[in-house]
């Protein structure tokens, strides 16, 4: 496991300097460590090397390549908690309409302004605020008494989808054409292009207390994963847990939500591969999540900049692409069956 | 020792279980019969944390059960439910781990001892040769055992079961009677067959409607007249060696 671990941070590490380097201009994987170095710890001499080139590497491409990881990990771990939530593997952020929630939050504060005494932030909270809003709708809409019934779920998370897609459109719509709202397919299809190293630091201060409050509750969640009556017999607060889960899931969506927009199917495909490979195991499937869901997207974006050079994709539409098909897959092969497994 | 004291709980205005007050002594094996919809499970629930009574108390070792942690109780005593299916691949070990998260503290995992109980559970009720496979791929006795295994790892002095031998075949559920009676824990278990009932329990209690209809010595309770009453079976009773043998008849 340790092994795992290791391999896989060098790989990440390893593909964010190998897709800072790709690009309509393409420098070598050398001089892109070399200025990152230089850039971050002041260590080395960067004085050969063009201010263009590393303009480029420090300013455009590494703000964006470092997005697209943080983006990955938050929607993966946001994942893992919502399967946890619901005990279904078929669950994840986008599939239950919390991005679109999140879409919606950002959209409204970003047009009404009635956050803008939160500065910066605004966009960050008005999402977080939609994504547990969605949460909730979803989870009280879809509860029959105590259970909560898997086919129930994914049908009110496609409605509660829907719906805050709709209200986000008659905003974007109806806004005057200079606000920056207009960036339509910005909020639809999600992107991490054009990013600067400020808008890395909302996920960067989340992502790591919500990683690590999801890992804390590893066992807790194995145990829930074997029913209700399993968990409370093994001493586990259900409520506590799934009260944590949903805030941690808002939390990591909405804010991932906020700075890329709504990409699609991560936290449902990553989280899956990984238990394909080790196992159901919350203490091993929360940090490869993070890993494999960081080296995912930027691979992905990667993609998504060079299929239609120099024009781009919105990274949303590969992920989609990618990702709805898996989860048909899932459905059909797998046999996730909505309620007991035949 | 575990009482249980008037004990009723309701939904939707029905009344599932009435004032039901029982006592488990240390070291006891007691059993719950009855048919179905008796409330069996419903009472067994109460006690386990899983439903909250209307009225009446449970106490463990003169301390309320209902105020306790579910991490508390978990320390003191184990469960084995009939909840058995799952959606996530674990492996059977995983399971039996599990067991042992009562004494572990948050973000500790498992230790050498750790493995150890959890082999130790497992060969206790045959199932050392699974430690590596998936729960899932398991029959329906097998995950039965793999649960009552994670029970054992729980290393609890009282074991709770709600019909542990279900789904297992005779010879197994022989074997996971025997092993608890054998393993000197307090035990209360609801269960089905009569027969094994008066063969393993010290005492049982008799749920009919709800209520306790009867309790005591399984020679004592288990006669034609209650059979006939509770299951609508006629039956003929017989004593060998000391032991109760039940005939069905048409």
């Amino acid at each position: 496991m340790a092994l795992t671990c290791v391999t896989l941070l060098i790989i990440l590490i390893g593909s964010i300097v190998l897709c800072i380097g790709i690009g309509p201009v393409s420098i070598p994987f050398e001089t892109v460590w070399r200025v990152m170095f230089y850039k971050m710890f002041g260590i080395g001499d960067i004085s050969d090397v063009a201010n263009s080139t590393q303009n480029i590497v420090w300013f455009l491409r590494a703000p964006r390549v470092l997005l697209g990881v943080l983006v990955g990990i938050c929607l993966s771990i946001s994942g893992v908690a919502m399967q946890a939530f619901t005990k279904n593997p078929l669950a994840s952020p986008y599939v239950l309409g919390i991005s679109s929630g999140a879409s919606f939050g950002a959209v409204l504060a970003m047009a009404t302004g009635t956050l803008s005494f939160l500065g910066t932030y605004a966009t960050s909270i008005g999402a977080f605020a939609g994504a547990m809003a969605a949460i909730l709708i979803v989870y009280f809409l879809a509860k029959t008494g105590k259970e909560i019934a898997p086919i129930k779920l994914v049908l009110v998370g496609t409605a509660v989808s829907a719906m805050f897609t709709a209200f986000s459109n008659f905003i974007i719509y109806k806004a005057p054409d200079d606000s920056k709202v207009r960036e339509v397919t910005f909020w639809m299809l999600g992107s991490v292009a054009g990013a600067e190293w400020e808008d890395l630091i909302p996920l960067a201060v989340i992502f790591i207390p919500g990683t690590l409050g999801m890992y804390a509750l590893a066992n807790s969640m194995n145990a829930l994963m074997m029913g209700e009556s399993s968990a409370v017999t093994l001493g586990i607060n259900v409520n506590l847990v799934r009260k944590l889960n949903v805030f941690i899931a808002a939390l990591m969506t909405g804010i991932a939500v906020a700075v890329a927009g709504s990409i699609g199917f991560v936290g449902l495909v990553i989280p899956h591969i990984v238990r394909a490979v080790v196992g159901a195991d919350h203490r091993r499937v929360i940090p490869l999540s993070v890993l494999v869901g960081g080296i995912y997207l930027i691979w992905v974006d990667v993609g998504a900049r060079m299929f239609d050079a120099p024009g781009e994709i919105p990274i949303g539409i590969i992920t989609s692409m990618l990702g709805a098909p898996f989860f048909l897959w899932m459905i059909r092969v797998r046999r996730y069956s909505f309620g007991n497994k035949s | 020792m575990l009482s249980v004291k008037n004990l009723t709980y309701t939904v939707r205005y029905k009344t599932l279980i009435q004032n039901i007050s029982l006592e488990v002594k240390d070291g006891e094996f007691v059993g719950i019969i009855g048919p179905n919809g008796s409330g069996k499970s419903t009472l067994l629930k109460n006690i386990y944390k899983i439903l909250k009574p209307d009225s009446g108390e449970v106490f463990l070792d003169g301390k309320s059960l209902l105020q306790m942690s579910n991490r508390q109780m978990a320390q003191k005593i184990a469960v084995v439910s009939q909840e058995n299916n799952t959606n996530f691949d674990f492996t059977v070990s995983e399971v039996v781990q599990m067991g042992r998260y009562p004494k572990k503290k948050l973000m500790e995992s498992a230790n050498e001892e750790d493995q150890a109980i959890v082999r130790e559970s497992l060969k206790m009720v045959d199932m050392e040769e699974f430690f590596d496979r998936s729960f899932l791929s398991l029959s329906g006795g097998e995950k039965q055992r793999v649960l009552i295994a994670r029970a054992l790892a729980q290393q609890t002095d009282m074991v709770i079961l709600d019909e542990p031998t279900n789904h297992l075949d005779i010879g197994s559920q022989m074997k996971t009677l025997q092993l608890l009676k054998k393993s000197g824990k307090t035990v209360l278990t609801a269960l089905h067959d009569l027969t094994f009932a008066s063969k393993f329990c010290d005492r049982v209690y008799v749920l009919y409607q709800g209520k306790v209809y009867a309790h005591g010595n399984p020679e004592e309770v288990i006669k034609k007249e209650m059979i006939k009453k509770l299951y609508d079976v006629n039956a003929e009773l017989f004593e060998r060696n000391g032991k109760l043998y039940i005939d069905y008849l048409e």
